[in-house]
């Protein structure tokens, strides 16, 4: 027997709601769908008019979609905002050059303009070689650190006001109790928020982020929009796994757990008292970052001197090698140039600069072991 | 403390300490602490312990969770709530040792055990087991059946009170001495003292409080409005809250101490977190935390799951009740599905969960979460009792999200109206009615429990469960004849 939609609009129902468990026809689906993109966008203020906009566009069902309906509501609702695709080229054989061509498929489809940013022009890598190197575990690890600072370098390229992500509700609980998983309370505070609020930054936002996955999958299929669906050839070790199988779990158990999830995450706080690691920029590169030098460069490093493992672990490990490394090979390290650096008296002394502004920061109990720190380094560096 | 530095609990290098394999203790290892005895047990995959070392270790951390707190005071009368399960036996034991320590390092408050008889979930659990073990360990005992908990707010609930025999003959050798002194009508007096409800042991069966209409009440909420297993759940364990702190009051204990150890605050973290209890994690994780007025500690806290088997198998002590006693039925919950995932990313990634607990520690409830009109009766969860996370917050909120999803999926007249608003804020208004009420009594969490419930049926058992809240109306009653702009009779 067939379902009523739930409305009383008098058709025949198409499919069940994920998220609120009521039965649809596929109009109302449709109008629903897009409705409460519409309001997350307005409610949360995320774009003001004649914003220049540019959409993470990888080719897949989130990105597609988000496309499809940025240039929908743009249009209906008038927000007044110009359009443009952006795409990261990470130089995965059999997976992103795949895709990317969906992209370009889109680009024509939806008549907005697309621009290609690959890992191989911004880092002199791609993800090909990367993994060549460190093996299929962690490749995750390089591959999200260089996308995130690949997407702002790209927007800042095109000089674009804001940028939208297609992470949906499930991503972001995915976010949240990974975070937990591996105790990164700074970011627990930040994966919720609607949209990045550095000042000085081109800020990201998600206007999908109380929709579901099922439902995105579903309005793809629906309107019968052109996506690709191929897994990330590299991506099955990812520690992340373990995190998305868990929440597929509770989410069978009880449908409303994603969103119930990212309450949770909304209405979290940090006790007063608890240090967290500041944001500041990158000594090397300029960007944003909570280390003196970011991750991004310091996995750069890594690469480009034979030691890959270099960025994975301890930051607090990393600093200590960053230095042995630079002594050994003299290279430059924020780029594949392999310019040597004047390895001389000179940069030493640039060194013991450093540990003195390191001095400078001891405040009471911590007095102690930093002095050891400085003066072992002072012994290591003695001319 | 000491003990908490033994972990490296550093996120990053989570993905780095992926067991190859497990290591196997052999004849020749030798303790790392005495480096004389042979290693009994490995703790952190790494570290050998010989049985004596554990158990200093062991007995350490648990007596340095309660001394640095500086919570406990010299005297308090502390009520332990015992399940029967592995942990709480553990507690017990622990307190045992800790009371029976020459003066100088001797526990210094009082416990008396609280046992709540869950028979009504077909529990295995005999109360005569029970009796017996903590009659060995010399603790007085009150229990009461789980149903009690729907005793209306006004009366009291019946509860049940037995002094170990141990506990009465030095009792009675106590009042020897002082009678002896006193009276000499010392054999008259001591016979008043034998017939004295004191002195007498209760009947100890699982039926001595009677099978009441309670436990069929209790048991149709159960099997009938609460139609899946996480609510179910999740509606015992705030159940068993709620008469645990009953009785604490009742019993006249201001301090509660409940054997949860940090393994299963991992879980219980995670499981919050899924159930969208994330504001309260704090609530249920911290060292000292209030609950309906009761001062709640977790004395456990800074153990795991596997030090307090080994305590329990090195000391040969007997535990009543082995299985967990959560779930009436086998089908997955959200809690048993997070435990079996902690349980897993633990064997191969051993920092898991001293990282959720650490993480789970640092959490309090945001601010946005809160509800402006603060301090209020309002504010607090007609159900769990705690802070509401229900709060207007931004407009932009996992919570509107679903107010709206459901407006959009139930009413086609949205449609038109919506379309035809050009101003955003009507549309927050149209939104915002009727169906959030739920949200303006319970709290996230509860609110997904009520709706299952008829909770506004108020021939429903549930009502007793409710915080009762002063109506409005109420108010005004109490203070009327004199609100003289009323036009009141001035006599």
């Amino acid at each position: 027997m067939p379902f009523l939609c739930s409305t009383n609009c008098g058709k025949n129902a198409v499919l069940k709601r994920p998220k609120t468990g009521g039965a649809l026809c596929k109009e109302c689906f449709f109008w629903a769908f897009e409705e409460e993109i519409h309001c997350t966008i307005k409610s949360a203020s995320l774009f003001s008019k004649g914003d220049y906009v540019a959409i993470a566009a990888s080719g897949g069902k989130d990105s597609t979609v988000l496309a499809y309906i940025m240039k929908l509501l743009n249009d209906r609702y008038n927000y007044g905002l110009k359009l443009v695709l952006l795409s990261i080229d990470e130089g995965i054989t059999g997976y992103r050059d795949d895709s990317l061509e969906t992209v370009k498929r889109n680009e024509v489809q939806y008549g907005i303009p697309l621009k290609i940013l690959s890992y191989d022009e911004l880092y002199g890598w791609t993800m090909d070689r990367i993994v060549e190197k460190i093996g299929r575990k962690n490749n995750c690890t390089f591959c999200g650190v260089f996308r995130r600072q690949a997407l702002d370098r790209g927007a800042e390229l095109l000089k674009v006001d804001k940028i939208v992500t297609g992470h949906n509700a499930d991503d972001i609980a995915e976010t949240v109790i990974m975070n937990i998983l591996r105790g990164d309370i700074a970011r627990l505070q930040r994966c919720t928020s609607i949209q990045t609020s550095s000042e000085d930054k081109i800020s990201r936002c998600k206007p999908f982020k109380y929709t579901y996955e099922k439902e995105i999958v579903m309005y793809a299929y629906f309107k019968k929009l052109d996506y690709f669906t191929t897994e990330c050839i590299y991506s099955p070790n990812a520690y992340r796994g373990h995190a998305r199988a868990y929440l597929k779990d509770l989410e069978r158990i009880r449908p409303s757990a994603i969103i119930d999830v990212i309450h949770s995450g909304e209405s979290l706080a940090i006790r007063d008292g608890i240090h967290l690691p500041a944001q500041t920029t990158c000594s090397r590169c300029g960007h944003v970052s909570s280390q003196e030098i970011c991750k991004a460069c310091v996995l750069l490093e890594g690469l480009n001197n034979g030691i890959p493992k270099l960025g994975i672990g301890k930051s607090s490990k990393v600093k200590e090698k960053l230095k042995v490394s630079k002594e050994k090979n003299g290279n430059c390290a924020n780029c594949s140039c392999s310019k040597k650096e004047e390895n001389g008296i000179s940069s030493r002394l640039k060194d013991i600069e450093e540990l003195l502004n390191i001095e400078v920061d001891i405040n009471g109990s911590k007095s102690c072991r930093n002095i050891n720190k400085v003066t072992r380094r002072i012994e290591d560096l003695s001319f | 403390m000491c003990s908490l530095n033994d972990f490296e609990m550093d996120g990053d290098s989570n993905k780095e300490m992926k067991k190859s394999n497990h290591k196997v203790l052999t004849e020749s290892d030798l303790c790392r602490k005495c480096q004389i005895n042979n290693a009994k047990f490995i703790l952190r995959d790494k570290d050998f312990y010989c049985t004596q070392c554990f158990t200093v270790y062991f007995v350490h951390k648990f007596r340095s969770t309660i001394g640095k707190s500086r919570e406990i005071k010299h005297g308090d009368k502390v009520l332990v709530a015992f399940s029967g399960g592995i942990s709480s036996t553990c507690l017990l034991h622990l307190i045992r040792q800790g009371l029976d320590e020459p003066a100088t390092k001797k526990l210094q408050f009082h416990p008396h055990v609280l046992f709540i008889n869950e028979s009504i979930l077909n529990s295995q659990t005999s109360l005569a087991k029970i009796y017996e073990e903590i009659d060995k360990l010399n603790f007085p005992l009150s229990y009461t059946n789980l149903e009690e908990v729907l005793v209306e707010e006004s009366k009291e609930i019946s509860i049940k009170t037995v002094k170990s025999e141990k506990y009465l003959v030095e009792f009675q050798k106590y009042l020897h001495k002082f009678l002896w002194k006193l009276s000499e009508n010392y054999s008259e007096l001591l016979e008043v003292l034998r017939s004295s409800d004191l002195n007498k042991v209760d009947n100890i069966s699982d039926e001595s409080l009677g099978v009441s209409e309670r436990s069929n009440e209790l048991q149709h909420i159960l099997s009938e409005s609460l139609k899946n297993q996480t609510s179910r759940e999740d509606f015992l364990r705030q159940l068993r809250y709620k008469l645990i702190c009953r009785c604490a009051k009742q019993l006249g204990f201001q301090k509660v101490f409940l054997g949860c150890s940090g393994t299963e605050l991992a879980i219980q973290i995670l499981s919050n977190v899924a159930l969208g209890r994330g504001s309260q994690i704090a609530d249920f994780v911290q060292f000292k935390t209030n609950h309906f007025g009761v001062e709640v500690f977790l004395p456990m806290r800074e153990t795991f799951e596997d030090e307090v088997k080994f305590f329990i198998e090195s000391q040969n002590i007997f535990v009543p009740e082995e299985e967990e006693k959560l779930t009436p039925s086998n089908k997955p919950s959200i809690v048993s599905c997070t435990r079996a995932f902690i349980h897993n990313l633990q064997e191969e990634f051993f920092s898991t969960v001293p990282t959720v607990f650490r993480t789970g520690s640092k959490l309090v409830r945001g601010k946005e979460a809160e509800n402006e009109n603060e301090g209020l009766e309002g504010d607090v969860c007609s159900f769990c009792g705690l802070k509401r996370d229900t709060g207007k917050g931004g407009s932009s909120s996992a919570l509107n999200s679903i107010k709206l999803s459901k407006k959009l999926t139930e009413n086609q007249f949205m449609k038109g109206v919506i379309d035809n608003q050009d101003d955003f804020s009507d549309k927050e208004n149209l939104i915002d009615d009727g169906e959030s009420e739920v949200y303006n009594l319970f709290c996230y969490g509860c609110a997904n429990l009520m709706q299952e419930l008829d909770y506004q049926n108020s021939s429903s058992r549930v009502q007793h469960l409710l915080v009762t809240k002063k109506s409005e109306q109420q108010n005004l009653d109490i203070i009327q004849n004199y609100l003289l702009e009323r036009g009141l009779n001035i006599p």
